[in-house]
């Protein structure tokens, strides 16, 4: 074994592969130098887009009020729970007719988090429960509780949650 | 009730009404065939005049800025309004 260069640890798992100095590139991982040409590991690709539209997608399951209600009800009993619907998307602070409520969920609100597998719902009676991807949309409201004395006021008061984790809020 | 979520319970209204059916017994949810957040942002447009026409199964759904709602060809929701303006 004539090459004893210490490479990265990581590098192992990477195709390896002889590339000249003029095909340096942000996807490389520089590993040395040997024979006048350098070494360089392909990265696991990243794709950069996917990220994007996780993000995009995350902001659109939690971009109502009804949606949001249902991911915090979740996220404070068990996201394997079963919990009925419309009472979970429908907190005493803001009571809507169950009526109407039923049919935005059924016909506007639900498609789009079962969409993104945030949530699975289920028919007679109507539920929900957390999906395989719950996680991605129940952090970003439970970041928000961790850094509710942050949080502008304007985006506090009136949102029953967010005043009870800063306090605001009578026992 | 979000004011602008008034047009989208009419459209589901008027479906259940051709379907003979409630509102919440229809056979398949709205967003799987329309944006609705598009229905919402057109409601929400006061001085525009559009029209949205979509297919849902078995029907095809018209939907104009003046509040009518046309469900196979025949207007289900904003009827009186078309009356009083003597349109043919």
């Amino acid at each position: 074994m004539t090459n004893n260069r210490k490479t990265p640890q990581t590098a192992v798992s990477y195709p390896v592969r002889i590339w000249t100095p003029t095909t340096i590139r942000p996807d490389r991982a520089f590993l040395g130098v040997r024979d006048r040409v350098l070494v360089m590991a392909i990265k696991e690709p990243v794709d950069e887009r996917a990220s994007v539209d996780s993000w995009d997608r995350v902001f659109r399951a939690l971009a109502a009020e009804p949606r949001r209600q249902i991911v915090m009800s979740l996220a404070e009993s068990s996201p394997e729970r079963e919990l009925s619907l419309p009472e979970a998307a429908n907190p005493s602070s803001m009571l809507q007719d169950p009526d109407e409520l039923m049919v935005e969920l059924l016909h506007e609100h639900l498609p789009i988090p079962e969409g993104g597998d945030y949530v699975e719902s289920f028919r007679t009676p109507l539920g929900v429960r957390g999906g395989p991807a719950f996680d991605e949309v129940a952090v970003v409201l439970e970041s928000l509780l961790t850094c509710v004395d942050d949080v502008p006021d304007q985006l506090v008061v009136g949102c029953q949650r967010l005043e009870a984790a800063r306090g605001m809020l009578a026992e | 009730m979000n004011p602008d979520d008034t047009l989208l319970h009419d459209i589901v209204r008027a479906l259940a009404t051709v379907e003979c059916c409630a509102p919440h017994e229809l056979q398949f949810a709205l967003h799987d065939y329309v944006d609705t957040t598009a229905i919402e942002r057109l409601a929400a447009m006061d001085d525009a005049e559009w029209s949205l026409s979509f297919d849902v199964p078995d029907h095809v759904v018209a939907v104009h800025s003046d509040g009518r709602i046309v469900v196979d060809d025949a207007v289900i929701h904003g009827e009186s309004e078309l009356d009083a303006s003597g349109s043919t």
